[in-house]
């Protein structure tokens, strides 16, 4: 816990920094542009080469931006042993904390929208390792092309989970039970047991993560 | 937007001397502080309509210089800037009378607004 802690305070203050790295970037991108803009390109022949160059440095700057944002809202979930959160959000930035998978993998990680907020009440740390650990686990097995669904889920006790529902690619079909019995699920299961959680099928090719 | 007195503070030099440059640019008259205890020396002499003040800036916080701004030079409009994603700092801040806040990279229009919606705040309390 006090290692948790002390990585996300180191890992929100580079956020911060790189946040004023970004600024100065986009400043100093927005100067260029500026100066440019009233130029003629009889004087300046390379004007609309410059300010495409230009706005693809904004648009990175938009991207790098928003990385850092939820990096710097994930580096404080170590602040809280317990938290009651909306599942919704935490897939959302869950995901969005999994793009290296997805894009390795190249596999589409979705989430489906509750009509009504699931309340998780955990470990927010936990949650999250829970929910990447399945994505990492589940993604170079479902194969290129497929997709997962990840949903929010509230059982008739109140308590909740999330529903893994895989698709595979156009071109191909196979069956997440028989994927599962070739695989290292009986370890990922173990692992989950540990953690106070559960994971097992729920249907032909969908998984439920309850905790 | 030529009559705008805004006063710049962030310990970002190069954020400020940059950002300080566009603004002029467009006929807005800045000022350059680089400590809350700069920007607030600066203020016995200097009153600008609006002040764009970073929250996370060594020695005096900008929270504190807010505190100080709002008690000394109420008319004063502050815009806080900060750098994380959380909204949690600037909510804070706009509870302790600041006018609004701006999280780090700044779209310029979107600043060039706030201003002139600060400058007319502060123009109507006249």
């Amino acid at each position: 816990m006090k290692e948790s802690l002390f990585m996300g305070k180191v890992t929100a203050a580079m956020t911060h920094e790189m946040k004023n790295v970004l600024a100065i970037i986009s400043e100093a991108a927005g100067l260029a542009q500026d100066l440019l803009g009233p130029s003629d390109e009889s004087v300046f022949p390379l004007k609309n080469r410059f300010l495409n160059i230009m706005g693809k440095i904004d648009n990175q700057v938009t991207r790098g931006s928003d990385i850092l944002g939820v990096l710097n809202y994930f580096s404080h979930v170590p602040d809280d042993e317990q938290r009651q959160e909306n599942l919704d959000e935490v897939l959302n930035q869950t995901l969005f904390l999994s793009r290296k998978i997805s894009r390795l993998n190249g596999v589409d990680l979705v989430t489906e929208q509750t009509d009504s907020p699931v309340i998780l009440d955990y470990n927010p740390l936990k949650s999250r390792m829970l929910l990447y650990r399945m994505l990492e686990f589940l993604a170079p097995l479902v194969g290129k092309g497929s997709e997962i669904m990840l949903r929010a889920w509230r059982f008739h006790d109140g308590s909740a989970g999330v529903c893994f529902t895989v698709k595979a690619s156009a071109s191909s079909t196979f069956s997440l039970t028989e994927m599962l019995n070739g695989s290292s699920w009986g370890a990922l299961e173990t692992e989950f047991r540990t953690e106070k959680a559960s994971i097992g099928p729920s249907g032909n090719n969908s998984l439920m993560l309850s905790f | 937007m030529k009559d705008w007195k805004v006063l710049l503070v962030d310990d970002e030099k190069e954020f400020v001397m940059t950002l300080a440059e566009r603004l002029g640019m467009r006929g807005i008259k800045v000022t350059t502080a680089f400590s809350g205890e700069e920007a607030l020396g600066t203020m016995e002499t200097y009153k600008p309509d609006v002040m764009i003040l970073d929250l996370m800036m060594p020695g005096m916080s900008g929270l504190v210089v807010l505190g100080r701004v709002k008690r000394l030079y109420p008319e004063v409009e502050v815009i806080l800037l900060t750098g994380t994603g959380s909204a949690s700092e600037g909510v804070t801040g706009m509870d302790q009378g600041a006018f609004d806040y701006l999280t780090k990279p700044l779209q310029i229009d979107e600043l060039i607004n706030k201003i002139g919606m600060a400058v007319k705040k502060a123009s109507s309390a006249d």
